[in-house]
């Protein structure tokens, strides 16, 4: 039981770094994009490539992983710009449009078989108040923690921090305080595709992925960021950690369809509690 | 079709769509009687009706604003509904389909309680959410579903005097009518001026007293019925019934994807679309690239957000010069 807690915090710290770029994108842009799990599963292939071929750790691979996705998101940066009303519906499809061509091109690049990134040193355990865990989630849950308290910190001390967060609050107070919303924009797109593609790496390491894998990651940073409020930064962590201490225990007393119902009944009482009309935005 | 402004000024474009419709539905009827081995064929235009049932059955809550992710759940219902009507009770699938397709509408029903007041995205993951629970479940229920086995030797349709393909065409043909018929009433009927309000601005339609929860339930309960009657017909076409395929995301995108690409806002977009999308991946595409059918699916609906807004009806309408350019369908 306090081994599946354990387990689920871990988890559950990776969860809300696969969910924060997906929340930025949201919050600035408005964009809800659904093929944010996809490039999360493009960045696992490219460290599982890189530890393959050339023996790279995950963590070392995680700036080689994000590269791509934050070509690609930034990439589309155009295309938006392109969307007629209502915006977040039609970029809701266009974005599915977007994971289903990645979907294809993973699948042609890397063939559709499981693959997994299995450290064999990060497989020792270790103690952690008593409680065996491999060192490898322990090491992924410390990255993810320091990513994300670098992304807190550059969010509330740095001019450019805050002007992400007018942006989400008002675009056009932004715009008249001398803020340009379009290059806060592709900044955003830019740094979310880097966040989803760094998180890759550490996925594979503890998941094994397809490359129709990316509805899971795409599903748990929606949850979260639903959870968090709508455009909020700040509620990731606590709604990671939630999520994944449920899943972790549904799955210990139940087995590991109930891993699968938790979720997937997180996210309709979050939508029936939190995903009204009135949802609100800003980024905080 | 559209009423047009400048319709009276181009007759001849305008009788060109009926002509081609006509002859269309001449063609569909009339096709089991040509001679010669066509049993591929009537496969195929089997599978392309009981698609443009599926995309025809998303396109009437679409029309009101609620995109659904999760179509799959509606299918599914349907499938296993009619497939456990005729395996556990011996029911005829002429009972069991209408049933199961009864029941994909209470399904309906309970998808409207459960996310009716939700809008944009939320409603569409909230359908997501709704099929992949579903999927689990009956990946889950062994005693009853068999499990990720799914259910086997599923009978097909007893319709004596046809064969089996003929059965199958004429069904789904006759089903992908009836959700036409349906839809051109609804149309016509204060529903369907309701469903616009909707789309439009639901504060705007409450305001002048469109009840909107209860027209988005008629509108869910109405698709759950087309495409949970599309399901059942699938399952006794095939004989069998999986999770993995009953309730597959590619279920929930294929109608998404064939009713925009057709054009939404039109009677026959979501038929056209299937048409021209499930026939071009058979025959064309799957040759070019076999498996890479999600390029096709991808490419199109990206096609159509970023130039076909209202699909390639809307266009074809458009170039035609039945209708002005930047007008609502």
């Amino acid at each position: 039981m306090f081994e599946a807690i354990l387990s689920g915090l871990i988890t559950g710290t990776l969860y809300a770094l696969l969910a924060s770029g997906f929340a930025l994108v949201f919050g600035v842009t408005g964009v809800f994009n659904l093929a944010h799990g996809d490039l999360v599963i493009l960045g696992a292939y490219v460290g599982e490539f890189l530890w393959r071929l050339a023996g790279w750790s995950p963590l070392l691979a995680m700036p080689a992983a994000a590269l791509p996705a934050m070509l690609l998101a930034a990439g589309a940066r155009p295309l938006l710009s392109r969307v007629g009303s209502p915006f977040v519906l039609r970029s809701v499809v266009l974005t599915f449009g977007a994971s289903l061509l990645l979907q294809s091109a993973l699948q042609t690049a890397f063939t559709a078989d499981f693959r997994l990134i299995a450290v064999p040193a990060w497989d020792r355990g270790i103690r952690i108040f008593g409680l065996r865990v491999a060192a490898g989630r322990v090491l992924i849950a410390a990255m993810a923690l320091a990513i994300l308290s670098l992304l807190h910190l550059v969010f509330t001390r740095t001019f450019f921090g805050k002007s992400l967060r007018a942006v989400s609050l008002d675009r056009e107070g932004a715009a008249l305080a001398g803020i340009d919303p379009a290059r806060v924009d592709r900044v955003a797109l830019a740094l979310g595709g880097a966040l989803a593609g760094a998180s890759g790496p550490l996925f594979a390491a503890i998941h094994s992925v397809t490359p129709s894998a990316g509805i899971g990651p795409t599903l748990t940073a929606i949850v979260l960021t639903i959870f968090g409020g709508v455009g909020s930064m700040r509620g990731l962590l606590p709604g990671g950690l939630l999520l994944g201490v449920a899943e972790a225990v549904a799955a210990w007393a139940g087995g590991a369809m109930w891993r699968d119902l938790t979720s997937l009944a997180f996210l309709l009482l979050l939508l029936r509690w939190r995903g009204g009309p009135q949802a609100g935005r800003g980024l905080a | 079709m559209p009423e047009g402004g400048s319709a009276a000024a181009f007759p001849p474009a305008r009788a060109a769509f009926r002509w081609a419709g006509i002859g269309g539905a001449a063609l569909a009827l009339g096709l089991p009687l040509l001679p010669g081995q066509q049993e591929y064929l009537l496969y195929l235009m089997t599978m392309t009706f009981l698609f443009g049932l599926l995309a025809e059955s998303w396109s009437l809550p679409a029309q009101a604003g609620l995109i659904s992710f999760g179509h799959a759940a509606f299918f599914g219902v349907g499938a296993y509904g009619s497939a456990l009507l005729s395996l556990k009770l011996q029911l005829s699938p002429w009972i069991g389909l209408p049933t199961a397709a009864l029941l994909a509408s209470a399904f309906g029903l309970l998808a409207a309680g459960v996310a009716g007041n939700l809008t944009g995205p939320y409603f569409s993951l909230a359908t997501l959410a709704m099929a992949e629970i579903l999927r689990v479940i009956a990946l889950n229920w062994t005693t009853l579903t068999e499990g990720a086995w799914g259910l086997v030797g599923v009978p097909g349709l007893p319709w004596s005097g046809l064969g089996a393909r003929a059965a199958d065409y004429y069904a789904a043909l006759l089903m992908l009518a009836a959700a036409c018929g349906a839809s051109a009433w609804i149309r016509r009927a204060p529903l369907g001026l309701a469903i616009q309000a909707i789309r439009q601005g639901e504060a705007r339609a409450a305001a002048s007293g469109v009840d909107a929860r209860r027209v988005k339930r008629i509108a869910l309960a109405v698709s759950g019925l087309f495409a949970g009657g599309a399901g059942a017909l699938h399952a006794h076409i095939f004989h069998w019934v999986d999770p993995a395929s009953a309730f597959s995301l590619n279920l929930s995108v294929l109608p998404l994807v064939m009713a925009l690409f057709g054009g939404n806002g039109y009677l026959l977009g979501p038929a056209v679309g299937a048409l021209v999308l499930y026939l071009g991946n058979e025959l064309i595409f799957q040759r070019l690239a076999p498996g890479g059918h999600l390029w096709l699916y991808g490419g199109a609906v990206i096609l159509v957000i970023l130039a076909l807004p209202e699909g390639i009806l809307g266009w074809l309408v458009v170039r035609a010069g039945l209708r002005p350019r930047g007008s609502t369908p």
